[in-house]
Parts: structure tokens; C-alpha cells; sequence
């Protein structure tokens, strides 16, 4: 079965990151089609894209899900798409699930991986907070799928350039009332906590606010960012949301991942489970985040952190 | 334009992450036989809502979709503070999917009784998360959808609300009828005392079969088939650190991450 795959490129460069996985999908004889919403058109007869539909609606504001969802909506009709692959943003996602009910088609989020199988495209995603893995299959088309990772980067383009036909896709907007007042980045910005390479981060293990300094030792021997979970920031607000990992906060991937003082909630362990290696330190020798870990250490942090990072910070200052 | 005063409040009866155990030697979750109980943001709708009815006056209604045994989201919203229960009565067996919910509540809110002001949803369920079904049915009714809503006033017969939008926080205004989903930075949902849990027992609850709602079979069909749902297993090492005291375990620490590469900097 062949597919016809619009790809949605809603920041810059979404959809090239998103593109061998549409080819795949696609297959030969299959489509390859994106509804380009930013500014300019990096699309012109490359990557194998037959065709790239431009919003062509005075007013269309790609930041704003309605108007998003009825381009997605329209250029699904005007391909039309069997499958529509998009990113992980909230905007991205409300677009998608809108665009699902104005097409009366499934809108599917938080898809970790899609693949072709035996049984046609077969997804897999979260379920049960990050308790499970569902392995899903879609028996309808069109499907609208918000991917919850987009792979970082693009690989080379080993496609043939070809005609890629430019098409103006007119949007109707919404007449009923809906403004933006401001917009605001968010406070204590700073952290990428998606792009880091180490996360020191820290649970209700912590007794109070002043004991960061800890973390934030042990986190600058190690280069690593701070992170944490939702009890310290939604709750105490010690740290700020961007650094929260978890289900409705961040879905980290470092190499390492410290994990100190956190008994590893369901929630949590959805936005880590991702991470090459992890370290538990908690003095709960059965707290559920040891079976998450590679190294698991069961001690009192207030007691193993100074050491740590008095050893880590001895080590790369000390002559080799 | 009059006042909103028509809050309503879908609910769903979700499963229970925290009772829910996978079989010991597969690995897999049995879904249809998991435990459930109402999802965790929903509650935070509700909260909302009551205090929107504490504030502003009107009526809170709560609505599900599902069997018999979905009353017991309905009960649970009413014990919070919502004033009446309406359960979208579906048939037994495999439960809809997020699009045949949305579908089904979008059919019930064009009714006459369904009609509101506002609706208020959970972001996402605990179990599925997909975080679609506010959005859908507003797509559905050609409202607009304001989501992930973080905080929330009416002001002059317009809604404001303060919405997270990964990058910053986002201040949007709209007029009635809207629908909004909401996280659980919104408030803490009101535990039900002994007393509220006994007067929402006599609230109504008012039965509707999906099927006089004018649905079409195909939208009570799955389209998303769970093919398998499991524990998911990444390997991990879990290797017991040893040492006796903390200075022994983190020099026993630093030495295993040396060996993984991982240096101090």
C-alpha cells in the first residue's frame, strides 16, 4: 500500500528533519506533498517533493491552530493526503486534532514512531502517562499524526531534484471572535533542557529551597543542566516549568541523566526514559526510579552530593 | 449580549495508571479489563467551572460518554460542585476512540438541552493523552478552542485567558460560546467532603443513548486500533553502586562513569 504523505512545516526546517521518514512512508508511487507555512520557500524542486502548497489567505496566522488546522484541512483535500505528519508543538497538535474533526478523520498525538507493517502504517506512542507503549494501527484514512520527536536534522538530500509545482491553497478564516492580547517568552528562560547533553534533576527528595545549591553543584562539575520534577516546580515553585521533565513538561534525551532525590512517578519517568545513561540517587532502596537506572545509588543525597561533586570537580581540575 | 452561565464539564472515566500491572511474564497491559477511575485534569475542569459558577452564577453541567460504569466520573464531578450529570450512554463493549467521543459530544452539545457557554476539558487524558478531544469538538461547532489554558477570567462578556504555548505563555481574549482545556497548573480541585459527597448523590443524572443522538454507525467505529499495549523496556544496566559509606559509594560512582566516558568539567 502506497501512501500520500503531506508534511506540515510549521517552523523552519520541521519538515526536511520529518522528510526520510514521509519517503518512507510514502513509498514508490506514493506522494510526497508540504504545506509550507513559513516565510519564503525553501521547497523549489528538491528532496522529491511533487508538490508544495502555499497559504494563500490575507490574515492566515500559522501561529494560531484554528487558521492551521483549515490549511491543514484544505491541503489534505487538495493532495489528497492519506497521511499528514507533523511535529510535536501545542499549536501543532491542537491544529492537528481541529483539522481531524473538520475532515471527520483520526488526529493522532505523541506518535513516537510510524512505520509500514504487514498491517499497513503502524504507529507506536505513550499510553498510561509513560506507564506503557501502545503499538496502534490506523484502519481509516486520512490519518493526522502529531509526531512527539522530530528527528534532530536532516540527512543529505540524495533525491533527485525534480518539478516541484508550487500551489496557492486558499484558506477560508474563521469569522468568530478570537484575539491575541501579548505574548510572552516564558520566565527564568535559559534552559534547553531538550538539547542537553547532561540533566542533574532533582525530586521532592530535596527539603527546601536553599539545598538547590546542591544540585546546582553537583550539575556545574558535570556541565550539565538542572531539571526537575513536577512537585518542584508546579507545586513549590523552586524551579521554573522549563526546567520540569515530565509527561506535561519536558521529554529530555542526554547522555546522562542524574536523577537525585525522585522516587520516578510515572510522570517523570515518561520525559526521561529516553536517556543513554542513568543515574538514581535516592535513599529509598525501593523507590521505582532504580528500575529506570543503569547505576543506582541508595544513600542520603545531603550526604553523596558534596563527595560527588567535590570528586567529579577534584578530577578535571587535577593535572593528567 | 447576555452573561455566560452555562459551564459544562466533560469528563472521562479513564484507567488507572497507578492500578493498572502488566502481566509479569509478557510484558502486556490487558486494557479492556484495566481499573478506571475519573482522569487527574479533568478535575481541574471542574474545579474550574465551580468556581466560575461560584463567581459569575449559572449552572455546572458534567457530561462522559461511555457505559453504565462511566456514571462514576459523573459522581465524582458532583462531588466536587457541579450541578448536574449527563452520561452519553454507549453501548457495551470496545469504547470509542478519540474521534468518535469528540463526534458523539459535538452531536450532544447541538441538542437544545446541550447547548453552552463555555465548555471545559481536561488538556489531555491520564491514560491516552492525546489531548484532542476539546479541540475536535470545537472544530466540530465552529467555536474557537483556547488550550492548555494555565489561567482564566471573564471580564465584560469576553473570555481572557492566559494559554502555554511551549515557547512563552500566551494571552488570548474570545467571546461565547468557547471551549478550553486546562492543565493542572490551573488550581487544586476541591477534595469532596463527606457532607458534598452525600448531597451530590442526589443530583441528577440524566441518561442519553448515543444512538438518538443522529450519530452515524461509522463514527461510533474505531479507527485507532490498540494492536498491543506493554510496559515498555529499555535496557538498563541497574547496577547497585557499592560502597559502604557515602565517600566509598562516590568514589565508586565517578569511577564507573569514567568508564562510560563521562568526566567531570
Amino acid at each position: 500500500m502506497t501512501e500520500r504523505v503531506l508534511l506540515v512545516d510549521w517552523v523552519a526546517g520541521e519538515a526536511s528533519a520529518l522528510l526520510p521518514l514521509a519517503r518512507d512512508l510514502a513509498g514508490p508511487g506514493g506522494a510526497l506533498a508540504v504545506l509550507s507555512t513559513v516565510a519564503g520557500n525553501p521547497w523549489t524542486s528538491s528532496s522529491g517533493i511533487d508538490t508544495v502548497y502555499q497559504v494563500a489567505a490575507p490574515g492566515f496566522d500559522a501561529t494560531r491552530a484554528d487558521h492551521l488546522a483549515l490549511a491543514i484541512a484544505e491541503a489534505t483535500r487538495a493532495l489528497p493526503a492519506t497521511l499528514v505528519l507533523s511535529g510535536p508543538a501545542k499549536v501543532e497538535r491542537e491544529a492537528v486534532a481541529r483539522a481531524g474533526a473538520l475532515l471527520d478523520a483520526v488526529a493522532i498525538t505523541g506518535v513516537r514512531a510510524v512505520r509500514v507493517g504487514p498491517d499497513g502504517v503502524e504507529l507506536s506512542r505513550d499510553l498510561l502517562s509513560g506507564n506503557a507503549t501502545g503499538i496502534e494501527s490506523i484502519a481509516s484514512r486520512p490519518a493526522l499524526l502529531s509526531l512527539s520527536i522530530v528527528p534532530a536534522g536532516a540527512g543529505p538530500d540524495e533525491s533527485p531534484p525534480n518539478a516541484t509545482q508550487v500551489v496557492a491553497l486558499p484558506v477560508e478564516l474563521p469569522t468568530y471572535d478570537l484575539r491575541r492580547i501579548s505574548r510572552q517568552p516564558k520566565p527564568v528562560a535559559g534552559v534547553d533542557l531538550e538539547a542537553a547533553d547532561r540533566i542533574v534533576s532533582v525530586g521532592r527528595g530535596l527539603q527546601k529551597r536553599e539545598d538547590l545549591a546542591l544540585i546546582e553543584g553537583l550539575a556545574r562539575a558535570l556541565g550539565a543542566a538542572v531539571g526537575c520534577t513536577r512537585p518542584i516546580a508546579a507545586e513549590s515553585g523552586w524551579l521554573g516549568d522549563d526546567h520540569w521533565v515530565g509527561l506535561t513538561g519536558h521529554r529530555v534525551r542526554p547522555t546522562l541523566y542524574v536523577a537525585v532525590g525522585i522516587s520516578g512517578a510515572a510522570q517523570h519517568l515518561v520525559g526521561m526514559r529516553d536517556s543513554k545513561i542513568v543515574v538514581a540517587i535516592n535513599k529509598d532502596a525501593n523507590a521505582p526510579i532504580f528500575q529506570q537506572a543503569d547505576y543506582q545509588v541508595v544513600g542520603d543525597l545531603y550526604a553523596i552530593l558534596p563527595e560527588l561533586t567535590r570528586l567529579l570537580t577534584a578530577a578535571s581540575t587535577a593535572p593528567s | 449580549m447576555s452573561l455566560p452561565r452555562r459551564w459544562v464539564v466533560a469528563v472521562k472515566h479513564g484507567i488507572d495508571v497507578n492500578l493498572t500491572r502488566a502481566d509479569p511474564t509478557t510484558g502486556r497491559i490487558d486494557l479492556a479489563r484495566a481499573p478506571r477511575k475519573t482522569s487527574d485534569f479533568d478535575k481541574n475542569a471542574v474545579e474550574e467551572a465551580v468556581r466560575l459558577r461560584e463567581k459569575h452564577g449559572g449552572t455546572v453541567t458534567v457530561v462522559t460518554v461511555g457505559p453504565a460504569t462511566a456514571r462514576e466520573a459523573i459522581r465524582d464531578a458532583l462531588a466536587i460542585g457541579a450541578d448536574e450529570g449527563v452520561l452519553l450512554a454507549a453501548p457495551d463493549g470496545p469504547v470509542g476512540d478519540s474521534r468518535a467521543v469528540a463526534g458523539t459530544l459535538a452531536a450532544y452539545f447541538r441538542t437544545p438541552g446541550g447547548a453552552f457557554d463555555l465548555a471545559l476539558f481536561g488538556e489531555g487524558s491520564t491514560d491516552h493523552f492525546s489531548g484532542t478531544v476539546g479541540p475536535r469538538v470545537a472544530a466540530e461547532l465552529g467555536f474557537p478552542s483556547l488550550s492548555h489554558v494555565r489561567q482564566l477570567t471573564i471580564d465584560g462578556g469576553h473570555l481572557r485567558v492566559h494559554r502555554d504555548i511551549d515557547s512563552g505563555i500566551e494571552e488570548l481574549e474570545s467571546g461565547f460560546p468557547a471551549v478550553v482545556t486546562v492543565g493542572q497548573e490551573i488550581n487544586t480541585p476541591r477534595m469532596p467532603t463527606f457532607l458534598s459527597t452525600l448531597k451530590s448523590s442526589k443530583k441528577e443524572i440524566r441518561e442519553i443513548p448515543i444512538d438518538s443522538l443522529g450519530l452515524s454507525a461509522s463514527k461510533w467505529t474505531r479507527s485507532i486500533v490498540i494492536q498491543e499495549a506493554s510496559v515498555p523496556s529499555v535496557p538498563r544496566k541497574k547496577i547497585r553502586v557499592s560502597g559502604e559509606n557515602p565517600s566509598a559509594l562516590s568514589h565508586e560512582l565517578v569511577e564507573l562513569l569514567r568508564r562510560e566516558g563521562i568526566d567531570g568539567k
